[in-house]
């Protein structure tokens, strides 16, 4: 009786294991697709190169989704997609489920992205350390003159909470803290220069690739946000922008990632307002 | 030994806790999730009526909360909501505390203190996420609780090559309060030497009772596998109870058909006592599982328990659960 059960289970599970194996060799083989999700500010890189990629490789069809860089180190993690894109480094944590499920993930830096902190150009205030941006931003600080400033009050402009920009900033500046609820929240980087550009006593933060003679970008910690600091990892309002794939990119993985850190991908990290890596 | 353990443990949450209270004034946002498990069993072991059984039960709600107090300490509670079996209308549910800890980071690299109700870390029990309806072998054995209440440490090893951890605990599991001043000790570490390949070694060394005192150690032995669409596991359990041995294992294989369907299969084999013969018992499962909508599960299982007792009738279980997450 406990035989012919057991005979009976591992039959069935060959049979299954058998099918299964063979339907996917047979469906990788047909098409050739790329699926990536992730962060949603590599989203914008993503999706470009996607469009540039495919009209030079009309076979490939590319799907770009965001979603968040933990939705898609997990999406990676399970198998379910081809890259995933992050504007972090995976944690252990993140690292041991994916070796745990087999998954091997190497991590492509494809750009890397720094944030200014803005004034107005009439604020005699030039650089501020992290311990008083973060103090600003959090409502400890009210007044200019408490950072060697005018006795202005001093007006809080922060990305929406949705925003990567916000995401950098709140994690590298504010070390995950609240930002005080007075603070304007704006929806774009170029609404953060208008206000920022039209009121004496604010501060605000945009992506580098949005500074303009309007405003003025101040250093931290005695450090000016440049392409030059940003690459060498001396400005703190800057990090990588990850691409991760299982294990060494094949096939059209490859030639996506290949695509990206090449001349025109990298042209569209430079015109999306990030620093080139190449 | 016990004394000192105490002490230790004591002085930890002593010593913490002004810590948790200055971080608690960095308060974040309070994150509800968990599960609910709705579930058809239909029971056959024998030829009379009352051999036969059915029920409709929603056998388990975990509503959890967890919230940041601080970027390196965190707090989760789960409660725990199972129907009571042949209860009265009036005390039909009953809500238990699950799990409740802190966790507090930044002392040791990749590793967590974690103070209060957690889970037990150990072979396969604190890693099965029910992808079969049946508990893991040692839960299910009630060999070990789930989760119990004392002072751990869980942490990373670099790069995602594995993981450990170290804890003293109650002993009694998360049902019953402590009885007596002997603590339980367990310790798991996780080696993932290539991607796909997890090593787990378990070791959990308790004493129950005064006078006299008796043994309660489990040891437990987990080769894991995973390559998709492959999924399995070998684990090799043995217990110490006193005078008697238990020995056996429990292997388990899923197989993904694709990003909804899986078809699943399980067999375990215990020997309760080593010294006597055909008193084991063998346990096969086959499972299919299917992603009906995003965060529903439905599973569907057939599972037989073969008993080499003479007398003890087999049983035929066909469970139909339907798992929701949120």
């Amino acid at each position: 009786m406990l035989k012919s059960k057991s005979i009976l289970i591992l039959l069935s599970a060959v049979i299954c294991l058998s099918v299964s194996l063979i339907e996917a060799m047979a469906q990788k083989s047909r098409t050739k697709k790329l699926t990536i999700q992730g962060s949603t500010t590599v989203l914008p890189i993503a999706q470009r190169c996607a469009e540039e990629f495919m009209k030079e490789h009309p076979e490939a069809n590319i799907s770009v989704r965001g979603g968040g860089s933990g939705v898609g180190i997990a999406a990676l993690i399970d198998g379910t997609i081809d890259i995933a894109d992050a504007s972090r480094a995976m944690k252990t944590k993140e690292l041991k489920k994916a070796r745990v499920n087999g998954i091997n993930p190497v991590a492509h830096v494809v750009a890397r992205d720094a944030i200014a902190v803005i004034l107005h150009p009439q604020n005699p205030v030039n650089n501020l350390t992290k311990s008083h941006l973060k103090a600003i931003y959090t409502g400890a600080i009210s007044r200019w003159n408490e950072v060697g400033g005018t006795s202005d009050v001093i007006v809080v402009v922060s990305r929406d909470v949705a925003s990567g920009t916000f995401e950098v900033f709140n994690e590298l500046a504010l070390d995950k803290q609240r930002v005080r609820p007075d603070a304007l929240m704006q929806a774009s980087n170029q609404a953060v220069v208008n206000i920022v550009a039209s009121t004496n006593g604010a501060i605000g933060y945009v992506g580098l690739g949005y500074l303009s003679k309007e405003v003025k970008p101040i250093a931290i910690d005695g450090v000016m946000p440049s392409v030059a600091t940003a690459k060498s990892g001396a400005y703190l309002l800057a990090r990588s922008l990850y691409m991760y794939t299982d294990g060494k990119p094949k096939g059209l993985a490859k030639e996506f990632i290949d695509f990206v850190l090449g001349p025109k991908g990298q042209k569209i990290v430079k015109e999306e307002g990030f620093v080139p890596v190449k | 030994m016990k004394k000192k353990v105490m002490f230790l443990a004591v002085s930890l949450l002593l010593g913490l806790a002004p810590y948790g209270v200055y971080a608690g004034s960095a308060i974040g946002e309070i994150k509800p999730y968990g599960y609910f498990w709705f579930r058809t069993t239909y029971m056959d072991k024998g030829s009379a009526d009352a051999d036969r059984t059915s029920e409709f039960a929603i056998t388990r709600g975990y509503l959890r909360f967890k919230t940041k107090l601080d970027h390196n300490v965190e707090a989760k509670v789960t409660l725990d909501i199972a129907q009571k079996h042949g209860a009265t209308a009036k005390s039909d549910w009953q809500v238990r505390l699950k799990y409740a800890h802190v966790d507090i980071g930044g002392f040791i690299p990749e590793a967590k203190i974690r103070l209060g109700l957690q889970k037990t870390y150990f072979g396969v029990i604190d890693q099965w996420e029910y992808p079969l309806i049946e508990k893991s072998l040692e839960d299910k054995l009630k060999y070990l609780a789930s989760a119990d209440l004392g002072v751990g440490i869980v942490g990373y090893l670099p790069q995602g090559y594995g993981d450990y951890a170290v804890a003293v605990y109650n002993g009694t599991g998360y049902t019953h309060a402590e009885d007596n001043d002997n603590k339980a000790i367990c310790a798991s570490v996780s080696v993932i030497p290539i991607p796909g390949l997890t090593l787990r070694g378990s070791r959990y060394q308790a004493k129950a009772g005064d006078s006299p005192e008796v043994a309660r150690n489990r040891t437990a032995a987990v080769l894991g596998f995973a390559r998709r669409p492959v999924e399995a596991f070998a684990e090799y359990l043995w217990t110490e109870d006193d005078q008697v041995d238990g020995k056996g294992f429990s292997l388990f294989g899923q197989l993904k058909l694709s990003n909804k369907l899986a078809v699943l299969a399980r067999f375990d084999r215990w020997d309760p006592n080593d010294a006597v013969e055909d008193d084991g018992y063998s346990t096969y499962i086959g499972g299919l599982n299917c992603i009906l909508v995003r965060n529903l599960l439905l599973q569907i299982n057939y599972q037989v328990e073969d008993y080499e007792t003479s007398g003890k009738n087999n049983k035929n279980l066909y469970l139909v659960q339907v798992k929701w997450s949120y």
